[in-house]
């Protein structure tokens, strides 16, 4: 009995942690939306999902917001995160604090920051995609600094010095060895940019009135006032589209890595020759 | 570089705007000198925003009992399992954040439901209430709580447990004297990103709740809808101070165990 008590435990997690997944996924086939009812298997939630504008603007909106706010939160973590790792002045570690520090804000505070910061100084930017974009790059830099930090330092420094001393410049070693060598994380970073940012709601909901909308505002506000399926249909979309373009990212960092990791060797060879 | 430091000023800027805007009178809508503490007086003398700030430290720290006391045993079973089954329980352990939270509360709900699988097993109904609120919320959050837990426990060497039951310690005094110190930092950790997550959240207390699971996030957001946006900022900076506090009592606390246990085993 004793032998079998690990497997009793994980299976009872994994039904534990499926359960209600599972249950979403049902539900969104079933006519009325709840999967112990009676009805019959159908479509009609997604048909009514897919002819909805407000779903369909939403989800142009949010596609928008985060493929751009992910890429640059990207490029500006890069930046920070190289700067921390490679640079040698006074305040780097402040340097460092201040920018992993936001994480340790809740999402709802730093989307309340932001609406009175529209209102007060920006007003153009409330209610718009723009605004909502710069929003999530806020959101998205402390993780993308942490985690590109961690690439980073995983990377031999030597390589760089070698480009420079064979007569790159700061800038073509970077954009020669660097980059290469870290698009596996960049991409991956992206990818789970686009996660974060395509399912955010706590602070997106601050900087949303009447003009502008994203999918998951969209189906919050849905599922507060009904229970008909729609959500988990339109919640089994944003599934789909997480893990189809977070993991495109991740897949593609993947193969990346695999030919990086084959030629970086070759690279370090040739520099030191 | 620039660009960075830039982007990180702006974040102060705008940080500021939110703590310069709980200066204002209490339906102010500009940010204007003369600064007064109306709204921070309004706020803090409050008996209903201390009662919502108790039910969201309640709500945060009951979160953390749970998702602490399920990773220990998860975190214990993924260092003794083959490379394979580690990887799939880790990738188990993520599915519930590649759903969005809307989708998880309404998995929970549909769960919960009256005439649903759970509703039937349990005496009295849970949907809609602080409850509903933990679980959803502890069944997405278990990754950021065995994550620190079970790194820290992968670096206790496995000798020194063996060793503890050698010289006739049962198991369970093992985990209290030996396991347990060592994963302390990990734990801390896993105790500090749960509770901030949790003091946080606003679309699972929101949808989860049924509007009587009463948390200072929600308050902050009806404030702003009432046109009452200092008292809204206060409420807010509230948050922060607390959030950070406690992170700050917890590493605090951790450092102290730690040195009580260095000195300790000097000693011995």
């Amino acid at each position: 009995m004793r032998r079998y008590l690990p497997s009793i435990f994980f299976l009872l997690l994994a039904v534990f942690l499926l359960a209600p997944l599972v249950l979403v996924i049902v539900a969104s086939f079933k006519i009325g939306g709840n999967p112990w009812s009676s009805q019959p298997y159908a479509l009609n939630a997604y048909a009514k999902a897919l002819s909805t504008p407000r779903f369909i603007k939403g989800a142009v909106n949010s596609l928008t917001i985060s493929l751009v706010s992910a890429f640059i939160a990207t490029v500006l973590a890069t930046a920070a995160a190289y700067a921390i790792d490679r640079g040698s002045f006074r305040g780097k570690s402040l340097l460092k604090t201040l920018f992993i520090a936001p994480l340790s804000i809740p999402n709802v505070v730093i989307g309340m920051a932001f609406f009175i910061f529209y209102l007060v100084v920006f007003r153009p930017l409330f209610d718009t995609v723009v605004g909502i974009t710069i929003l999530h790059v806020f959101l998205l830099l402390p993780f993308l600094i942490a985690i590109i930090g961690t690439g980073m330092a995983g990377i031999d420094l030597r390589l760089e010095e070698a480009a420079r001393d064979l007569g790159d410049t700061a800038f073509q070693a970077i954009l020669r060895i660097n980059v290469p060598l870290l698009s596996p994380v960049l991409l991956a970073a992206m990818g789970v940019a686009f996660i974060i940012s395509f399912d955010e709601i706590d602070a997106t909901l601050f900087l949303v009135r009447s003009s502008v909308t994203t999918l998951p505002i969209e189906v919050f506000k849905h599922s507060m006032l009904y229970q008909d399926g729609v959500e988990s249909a339109v919640s089994v979309l944003l599934l789909v589209a997480t893990v189809t373009v977070g993991g495109l990212f991740l897949g593609i960092g993947a193969v990346v890595h695999r030919l990086v990791r084959g030629a970086a060797p070759g690279i370090g060879q040739l520099l030191q020759k | 570089m620039p660009a960075a430091i830039f982007v990180g000023l702006i974040l102060l800027v705008v940080l500021g705007l939110l703590v310069a805007m709980s200066f204002q009178p209490a339906s102010g809508i500009r940010i204007e000198l003369p600064f007064v503490t109306s709204s921070w007086a309004w706020v803090l003398s409050s008996p209903y925003d201390a009662l919502i700030l108790s039910n969201s430290l309640r709500l945060a720290a009951t979160i953390t009992f749970w998702a602490l006391l399920l990773s220990y045993p998860i975190a214990w079973l993924l260092t003794r399992v083959r490379p394979l089954v580690l990887t799939g329980a880790l990738f188990l352990l993520v599915i519930p954040l590649l759903f969005s939270s809307v989708a998880r509360a309404t998995g929970w709900t549909l769960l919960l439901l009256p005439g649903g699988l759970v509703a039937n097993l349990l005496p009295v109904s849970v949907l809609y209430t602080e409850a509903a609120v933990v679980i959803t919320i502890v069944h997405a959050i278990l990754p950021f709580a065995v994550f620190p837990i079970y790194s820290a426990m992968r670096d206790v060497p496995r000798n020194v447990l063996e060793a503890s039951r050698d010289l006739g310690a049962s198991s369970f005094r093992t985990f209290v004297m030996v396991l347990f110190p060592l994963t302390l930092r990990g734990t801390i950790a896993a105790a500090q990103l749960v509770f901030t997550l949790s003091l946080g959240s606003y679309a699972i207390p929101r949808l989860m709740g049924g509007g009587r699971v009463n948390v200072l996030t929600l308050e902050i957001y009806n404030n702003l809808d009432l046109m009452r946006w200092p008292i809204s900022a206060a409420e807010a900076l509230v948050l922060v101070v607390v959030a950070v506090s406690v992170v700050a009592v917890l590493s605090v606390l951790g450092v102290l165990l730690d040195w009580r246990r260095s000195t300790s085993g000097r000693e011995v």
